[in-house]
């Protein structure tokens, strides 16, 4: 990686980080999601900072160029914080699901009994 | 032992009004009430008019989501037997004091089948090819014979109530439901009976979703017969 590439890379992430930490302070984003995308920035940043960490890690996992190696990490990341989304989306329609059907057998009763006070004071 | 009927309805106008006639003609006393689905229909206004018991769901949330809410109900105000059966006529209530004896007989499960007899409205062949697939993927994972997968007249105990008010499939739920009760060993029974062609409204699945819920609900089906034991 050249130099240029470089900065920009660190530029960017550690715009990235503030802009998360901004968003969670304005509590836009609760601390769950935070720590998922800080990590996410730190690991991005390191990388930018220490390109030997990208060289070695391409080495290892037998892949030419460093940059490619940089391609398919980022990649799974992506596709493993996509999974949890799903997971996190599912449990909130089933939250969701509850909320609506206990609101509406709640509202069911209310108006019988309301039903029922109207008959009372109408019968004294 | 106190039954209860839950009739989930979405867009039902033209025909939910016979059906709880004819279900008071039929069973004079049972508790009954009507699940309205969000409809964008009169539903609501109808069942409003004629004092029908009915939770309105604000959103919504699909026949999964409206069945469970009846047994919600069912369940929290402690109704010994419930009994599903759809809105727009084809569901017979003759049917209902059948179903409560098969129940109080000490099945668990008790399943409307228009296929024992193979009398009445047979539904379209590709449906009962579907049927026919989720009928052999539960024979042959839990080695118990139910041939109506799909019917949606069913008659559950207090302990199936508290499964389904806990957890319930959202859409086309029967299939999943019935493989789940097979595999956990619960006593399953289906009577004949005959069901009619709609009297108005249309079936909620088109032809271009169907292939698509065909294999959803067969891959539903597999795991439900696979997963032993979910959260109950």
């Amino acid at each position: 990686m050249n130099n240029i590439l470089q900065f920009i890379l660190i530029g960017i992430t550690f715009l990235f980080c503030v802009f998360i930490l901004v968003v969670t302070q304005k509590r836009k984003l609760t601390y769950k999601y935070t720590f998922l995308w800080l990590f996410f920035g730190i690991v991005t940043l390191l990388c930018a900072i220490f390109p030997n960490i990208i060289i070695e890690i391409s080495k290892i996992i037998h892949v030419v160029e460093p940059t490619n190696a940089l391609f398919l990490i980022y990649i799974f990341l992506i596709i493993v914080i996509i999974f949890y989304l799903s997971l996190a989306f599912s449990k909130l329609v089933e939250k969701v699901t509850t909320l609506i059907q206990e609101n509406a057998i709640l509202s069911a009763k209310v108006e019988q009994l309301e039903k029922k006070v109207e008959e009372k004071s109408k019968e004294s | 032992m106190r039954s209860l009927v839950i009739i989930p309805a979405y867009n039902e106008e033209g025909a939910i009004a016979e059906t709880i006639k004819n279900l008071k003609k039929h069973c004079k006393d049972i508790d009954y009430v009507i699940i309205n689905d969000c409809s964008i229909d009169n539903t609501l206004e109808i069942c409003r008019k004629n004092e029908f018991n009915v939770i309105n769901l604000p959103i919504n949330l699909g026949i999964g989501g409206a069945v469970q809410t009846g047994y919600k109900y069912a369940y929290e105000n402690r109704y010994d037997i419930a009994i599903q059966m759809d809105a727009d006529g084809q569901h017979d209530p003759k049917y209902i004091p059948e179903l409560i004896k098969k129940i109080e007989e000490g099945n668990d499960f008790v399943i409307g089948s228009r296929f024992i007899d193979k009398s009445g409205f047979q539904s379209t062949f590709f449906r009962r090819l579907g049927i026919n697939l989720y009928s052999l993927i539960i024979k042959l994972f839990t080695k118990k014979s139910i041939k109506d997968t799909t019917s949606g007249y069913r008659a559950a105990n207090k302990k199936i109530i508290e499964m389904f008010s806990k957890s319930y499939p959202i859409d086309y739920p029967e299939p999943e439901t019935n493989a789940f009760i097979a595999k956990n060993n619960f006593k399953i029974v289906e009577i004949p009976m005959k069901m009619k062609q709609r009297d108005s409204g249309s079936s909620s699945i088109t032809p271009i979703k169907s292939i698509y819920y065909a294999i959803k609900v067969g891959l539903a089906v597999l795991l439900a017969c696979i997963v032993k034991n979910r959260e109950v």
